[in-house]
This record gives C-alpha cells, structure tokens and sequence, in this order.
C-alpha cells in the first residue's frame, strides 16, 4: 500500500454550495495510488491551532496520470475534496487560496470493495456523505449499473448531482422538506428500489443513524453493504488506536476506522436479522 | 567545514546514534511509519505499552483534540507481548535501532511475567516500565503515584531482566522526584518522564464528557512547559539518565529538554501531525550545533544556567 505525505499545491478552493468548498490538489502520487473510499488526511494549519490532521475522503482524481498516459506526471494531476466548512480545521482550510500548499497524506485506508462484473450497485449518500461517490461511480460506471440514492436536508444540501449527471448515473433524491425529490429520508428511497428488484450491491456513506438504517435493510434483504464510517482521528495510519468502532455487538474489541476502514462490511458491524431493526 | 557534530549518547546500555526516540503509544509497532522516515536513522522506538494478554482497550469516543493538545483514552490496547514478539519483533531486526519495549500490568506478577518474556528477546534493548498511565483502572496510576509501590514493581521486574530498565515517571502526582529516587534505588536504569497529564473535556450541547471513559490522557504542545519542569526536578534528583517526553514537535523543544538535565528525549503526538518529526528534530539538532560550533550534543546535556 503505497502512501505519500505530500506538500501539495492548491489549484482551486472555491465555495460550490453555502460553506461547501472544492478543493482540488495537485498530488500526482496520491491521485496514481488513490482507491474509491479511501481518505486523506490534511494540516489545515502550520501551528497548533488546531493540531491534529482532518481526514477527508477523496471525492475524485483527476489528471494524465491517473489515466496511465503521462508517468512522468507532468500537468495537472491529483485529488479532489469536498468538505463543509463548519469547524476550526476546515475554516482555516477554507480561507486557503489557489497557489498556497498543503500538507496532505495519503491515500489511506480501506475503499470499497471490487464490483461484480455486470452487477447492479446503489449509492445511498446522506448529506456530504456523497463525497466518495463521485470518485467510485467515475472508477465503475462502465463495470456495474449504478443508481444514486440521495438524501439531504433541503435542496440546497443536495450534492454533486450534476457530476453523476455527467457520468450518466441516474440518481434519485430525497430532502427533508420536499424541496427536491421526494419528500422524507434516503432510507424511504432504498426501501421503494428493494420492491421493484434488489441490487447486487449497496454502499452507504453518511450521518451514523443513516448507515445504521441502511445497513439494517440490507441485513434483513441479504443483500451486500458496505458503510464508509467517520471517527474522530489523530494519525489516520493505524497507530494511535483512536477511531475504534466496536465489533458487531456478538464480537468482542474493536475495528480501527483508519486501517479497517473507513469502508466497512455491514455485517461486520451490526447484529443481523429482526435485532437489528430494532 | 568542520565534521558533523557528534549526536551519540548512552542510556543505561543502550546506546543511541543521536538522542531522538519515539514515544510509546504513538509510533504503533514501528513499522507503520516506514514510508515516511529510515527507521535505521532513529535514536531508539519505544513501541505501543504491551500487556501478558491482548488487550481490547477502552469503548470509543477514545480521542479529543483540545487547545494545543489532545485527550487519549486508549486504555492500553494492543495485541500481547507474545504476538508482538512472534509477529512484529523479527521485522524490527532489519533496522540497528534499539527498541525499546513499552509494557504494563494490572498487577505486580503481570509486569514481571511480560519482562520476563521480553527478557528472553535479542531484538530487545530495553525495558520502559509504565507505572503511570492514567487510562486503566487498577495498576498504572496507583504504582506510578506512591513511592513504596513504585519501588516494588520496578523491583519485581529487575530481579527478571538484565536488560536496559526505564521507569516511566507520572505528572499525576505532587512528588515526582521521591517517585524517582525510589525507581532508581529499587534498580532502574534510566527514567522517563513523563506521561500524560490527566484531563478531560466536555461537549455542552449533549452535557456528556467527550471520552467515554470521562477522564483521559493530555498530550501535544499543550503539557511542554510542565513536563520541562518536570522532567528539570527530576534530574536534579537522581544520577540515572532520563529521557525527557512531553510535547517535543521540533529541535527547540528538544534541546530545551536536553539542557534542563535530560540524556535523550521522546516524541510523541508530533508523530501524527509529522510522520517524520523524530528525524526531522534529530536533524535539527545536528544543525543547531553546528552553527553553534558544538561538536557534541552532551556538551549541552544539563547546560542549564541558573
Ligand atoms: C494515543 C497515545 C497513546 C499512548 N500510549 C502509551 C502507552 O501505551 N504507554 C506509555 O507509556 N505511554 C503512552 N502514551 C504517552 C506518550 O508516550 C507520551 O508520554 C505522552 O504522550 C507525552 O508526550 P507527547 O506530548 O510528545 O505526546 C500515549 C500517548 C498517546 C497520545
Ligand atoms: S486514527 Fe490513529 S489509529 Fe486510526
């Protein structure tokens, strides 16, 4: 698993949405090395304040060098992310402008599992839980039919929606207020795909109560899940032992979200069965 | 140009090619980090604390980042002294650096048995004794604390190693420096100080603590100023060398631990903001006593005026 801690050059930093930001990175080794769903984490500041590295998961790579045509990795290559900025870290981050550098350190963790050829996947993304998604539908849109499921809070929070777009993904979205979509939760949308045909495959990345209630139905339905998990980091490769997330309940000790993870099998997780939707 | 300034020094009978060591608990089994920085070059690893048995260590939320710092609530997880020395031993071998072994019991009989096990290791340079960490409930802390308690397990385990010994000091306590005279007559070799600082944080929109286990570690730039002191009191208390720990990121941090009496230091949380940061404060420190015109780095051990 190659990984690079790398000072990268800011090529964009732009809001997209109300204090949604775009950062895309010049990070040629990270972009090569870069799997769908897993992370990075970034110094959102040379001093202490705040300390530790954000993890943010890469929301797409772009460049000649991700596609094999230039190794010696001229031009623009390297990663994007998406992120909210709601705390001291992704302020600061914010208020970074094109030509600064950051530090960032990468690829790391575990992304989402292989595709069956010719499967049928969903997307179920709550909120910025979209973020990975762009980059797993644009490294398997032309191996598996892939739906977007999408929930968010108004129409505002909806996410991305243009990209898939692009990528001739069809999506289907759900806010909170009924601004966009469907009224009501993402979880009402996964719940209609099951009737009309399960899919081979769901992979979820979202607030934990959403994983939770995704990772529930496809229990009950037995179809596979995966869940990309957020927790509170220090290190990002597996030493501090920080991010544990317990083991299905019938398990003892813990998972380490940044080695583990951050993409997990949802049996790995949650107790099966009725328990579950409980 | 004159040569290169000489960085070696000894601690108990390990000897060091510059005074930088990683501290336990924040550079995992070593080998996690060797895409960032040569192993070969560091002064010493001092690997995750290991216990007789695996251990599952404490329910999450277990960090916190806080001013300048973070909170830890591990509660000493890791994977057992007799899978670290099947699984991750040999592969330490390939580097010359010493390594030094964290370990912890919950009783008196459980520290002396993992140092016996490690005794038996080639791979092993040294032994630090964790009397003090503040995340387990019973041991640690009520060694680490008590001067009599302290001398009996530090005791216990010199009568099974007759390698390096370092007693790992706590902040948690208003007499660091009877704790460490008691180490040391009780047989340790070396001292290092210090742990982490007992703390705790509180999310006010839930009213709950942060960490599940209500109380945790504090670690990071934030604890330097008192782990100097700390780390000042307890050399001038004792003959044995100490390593000096505590919110070390850069040279200048680790040279002021060094003239304030301390032999080599250790870097902990800097590990995760800088997955090179041990090497990078070694090199620093060659290159500061190069322009300082100083040929050796003891000469400035203990330099302190007052
Ligand atoms: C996440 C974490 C885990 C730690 N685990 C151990 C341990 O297993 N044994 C031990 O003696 N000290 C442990 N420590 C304490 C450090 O070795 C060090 O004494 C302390 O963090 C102060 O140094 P620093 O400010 O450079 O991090 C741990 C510290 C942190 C932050
Ligand atoms: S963040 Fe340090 S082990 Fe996962």
């Amino acid at each position: 698993m190659a990984r690079t801690e790398a000072r990268a050059e800011i090529l964009e930093n732009t809001e997209t949405a109300p204090e949604v930001f775009r950062l895309r990175l010049q990070a040629p080794a990270i972009a090569r090395d870069a799997a769908p769903g897993q992370f990075v984490m970034v110094r959102c500041s040379e001093s202490t304040a705040p300390l530790l590295r954000r993890p943010f998961s890469i929301h797409d790579v772009f460049g000649p060098d991700v596609f094999g045509e230039n190794a010696a990795g001229e031009g623009e290559s390297g990663i994007v992310l998406l992120y909210r900025a709601v705390g001291e870290g992704t302020r600061l981050l914010s208020a970074k402008r094109a030509g600064e550098f950051v530090d960032v350190l990468g690829p790391l963790g575990r992304g989402f599992g292989p595709f069956k050829e010719n499967s049928r996947a969903l997307l179920v993304a709550g909120g910025m839980g979209v973020a990975p998604f762009v980059f797993l539908a644009r490294r398997r849109s032309a191996q598996a039919e892939i739906t977007l499921l999408l929930g968010a809070r108004t129409w505002r929070d909806a996410l991305c929606l243009e990209d898939f777009a692009g990528m001739g993904v069809p999506a289907r979205t759900a806010t909170e207020d009924g601004s966009l979509g469907a009224k009501g939760l993402v979880t009402d949308l996964l719940g209609e795909a099951f009737r009309t045909g399960a899919p081979d495959v769901v992979c979820a990345c979202g607030p934990a109560p959403m994983l939770k209630a995704v990772a529930a139905l496809c229990l009950q339905e037995g179809v596979a899940c995966e869940v990309s998990l957020e927790a509170a980091m220090a290190c990002g490769i597996g030493v501090c032992l920080g991010c544990a997330v317990a083991k299905r309940p019938d398990g003892q000790g813990y998972y380490h979200v940044c080695a583990d993870g951050p993409v997990m099998r949802a049996e790995d997780l949650y107790a099966s069965g009725r328990l579950a939707a409980l | 140009m004159s040569a290169a300034p000489s960085l070696g020094v000894t601690v108990g009978r390990i000897s060091m090619a510059n005074p930088v060591c990683t501290a336990s608990g924040t550079f995992g089994y070593g080998l996690e980090f060797s895409p960032h920085l040569d192993l070969s070059r560091l002064g010493a690893i001092a690997v995750k604390g290991l216990s007789l048995l695996p251990a599952p260590g404490n329910p999450p939320p277990r960090i916190v980042e806080t001013a300048s710092g973070m909170l830890n609530a591990i509660g000493l997880e890791n994977i057992g002294v007799e899978a670290f020395c099947a699984k991750k031993l040999p592969l330490l071998a390939r580097f010359r650096t010493p390594v030094i072994a964290n370990i912890y019991g919950t009783t008196m009989e459980e520290y002396a048995r993992v140092a016996e096990r490690l005794d038996r290791e080639e791979g092993i340079a040294g032994i630090e004794l964790n009397i003090s960490c503040p995340n387990v409930k019973k041991g640690g802390v009520a060694f680490g604390a008590d001067p009599k308690a302290a001398a009996r397990v530090t005791r216990a385990v010199r009568e099974k190693t007759g390698k390096t010994l370092i007693v790992k000091l706590s902040p948690n306590t208003a007499r660091i420096a009877d704790i460490a005279l008691a180490a040391e007559d009780a047989g340790a070799d070396a001292l290092s100080a210090i742990n982490t600082l007992t703390g705790m944080a509180v999310d006010i929109s839930t009213r709950r603590p942060r960490l599940a286990n209500i109380t945790g570690g504090l670690s990071g730039p934030a604890i330097k100023p008192v782990a100097l002191r700390m780390v000042y009191e307890t050399c001038r208390a004792v003959r044995v060398p100490v390593m000096g720990v505590g919110g070390i990121s850069n040279a200048v941090d680790a040279l002021e631990f060094l003239m304030a009496g301390a032999t080599a230091v250790q870097v902990g949380t800097a590990n995760f903001v800088n997955p090179r940061a041990a090497l990078d404060i070694a090199d620093g420190i060659s290159a500061w006593l190069a322009q300082n015109n100083i040929k050796d780095v003891r000469d400035v051990i203990g330099a302190l005026e007052t």
